[in-house]
């Protein structure tokens, strides 16, 4: 009888090990999971901000001013050939604005090498000569370069970019007539006539 | 007894993934701020190149006409005070020459003239400094400091020389060679 008792005791004792031990092992493994999960979402959020992090920027429209400054320099036609290194021959380019100049085959000879169908529907151009003081901007000649005439999207206070390109505009606005477009400015300084004065690119890139 | 340590345990486990985020945090914040700014030296090559460029290429008669009359300023008053005596040699010449007659307080404010007026560059995003055998031309004020705790920096440089005739005595006198350097940095 009392070995029967003793024996109870030590079976009753033995369960309640063994629920001690299954449930420590419980709490052990949760553990163990939450802290890994933890670990990979902060090993997830680490990488993906490196990542950011070392990736620059979005933008797509990525034009070397040298690149582009070098092909208006080097173009053949003798009667678009009005740019020398740091120097705008200026009764050149005058004769070149006067007589007919056109802007699809100006693109074809400087800006086609730009195009980057993948990312862009169309690049459009508008070239511009501006006289900085210290007060205002003088933009004293601008014509454009464009592959399509339609729907040329530069405007130069009010106008479209080159339909008046001897005319002179003091602090104008000039931006691209699009909302899903991309722009940037390239400028160098050049000797215009007399005066040192910037010659500028905008290049308006309609996104796809 | 023994669920307490458990939870203890736990505890520490929940602790250690914590410091895990906020070390990994620290350390994307860390990369995040030392971010590289692209065409940062492309801007900074583009300045010193277009300064040099125009400063080499543009002869002081392509500015100023036969009576003196200039574009810049500071160009006309040398020109009808006959500090400049070669109108035929570029404005780099120009400023070589004045620094071997001992006018380098003049040849640092012709720069900065023609800096200016030129609008030749971003005098709101870079600094730039001028030297003729390493010698400071432009400007007046000591950036050694900030040039030093620049991050990038880029140079362009020059060889120069060139004569001048006195009027007078019909003397030639030949200069240089000097190095002539645009240093370029972000403010």
């Amino acid at each position: 009888m009392h070995y029967a008792r003793k024996l109870r005791c030590y079976k009753r004792r033995q369960r309640i090990i063994k629920v001690s031990h299954m449930r420590k092992s419980q709490i052990i493994s949760m553990d163990f999971i939450m802290t890994f999960v933890i670990y990979i979402f902060a090993l997830s959020v680490f990488f993906f901000a490196l990542k950011n992090a070392f990736s620059y920027n979005t933008i797509d429209l990525d034009v070397s001013s040298e690149l582009l400054f070098s092909r208006l320099d080097q173009v053949y036609d003798e009667e678009y050939d009005f740019f020398d290194g740091s120097k705008i021959d200026k009764e050149k380019l005058d004769i070149f604005l006067t007589g007919n100049y056109d802007p699809e085959k100006l693109y074809d000879f400087v800006f086609k090498d730009f195009e980057n169908p993948n990312m862009f529907q169309r690049i459009d151009f508008c070239i511009y000569i501006e006289n900085k003081t210290a007060d205002r901007r003088i933009i004293v000649r601008n014509f454009a370069a464009y592959d399509k005439e339609e729907d040329y999207p530069i405007i130069l206070a009010g106008n479209v970019c080159g339909n008046e390109p001897r005319r002179s505009y003091t602090n104008p606005i000039i931006r691209c007539n699009s909302n899903n477009a991309e722009s940037i400015v390239l400028s160098k300084p050049v000797l215009f006539g007399n005066e040192i004065m910037s010659l500028k690119v905008l290049i308006c890139a309609k996104r796809r | 007894m023994r669920e307490k340590k458990m939870r203890k345990k736990a505890y520490f486990f929940l602790m250690d993934g914590i410091f895990s985020i906020v070390i990994l945090t620290i350390g994307f914040l860390i990369i995040s701020s030392n971010k590289l700014q692209p065409g940062e030296e492309l801007h900074l090559s583009i300045a010193a190149e277009n300064t040099m460029n125009i400063f080499s290429s543009v002869r002081v008669n392509e500015l100023c006409d036969e009576s003196c009359n200039c574009s810049i300023r500071k160009l006309q008053d040398y020109c009808y005070r006959n500090i400049i005596l070669n109108k035929e040699q570029t404005l780099l010449d120009t400023l070589g020459e004045l620094y071997f007659r001992n006018r380098k307080d003049d040849a640092g404010m012709l720069f900065d003239n023609i800096t200016s007026e030129g609008d030749l560059f971003r005098k709101d995003l870079f600094e730039m400094e001028f030297r003729i055998n390493k010698e400071k031309i432009y400007p007046d004020e000591d950036l050694t400091q900030m040039k030093a705790e620049s991050f990038e920096l880029i140079s362009s440089k020059k060889i120069i020389y060139g004569y001048y005739e006195n009027a007078l005595t019909g003397q030639v006198t030949f200069w240089g060679p000097y190095m002539a350097e645009v240093d370029v940095w972000r403010k």
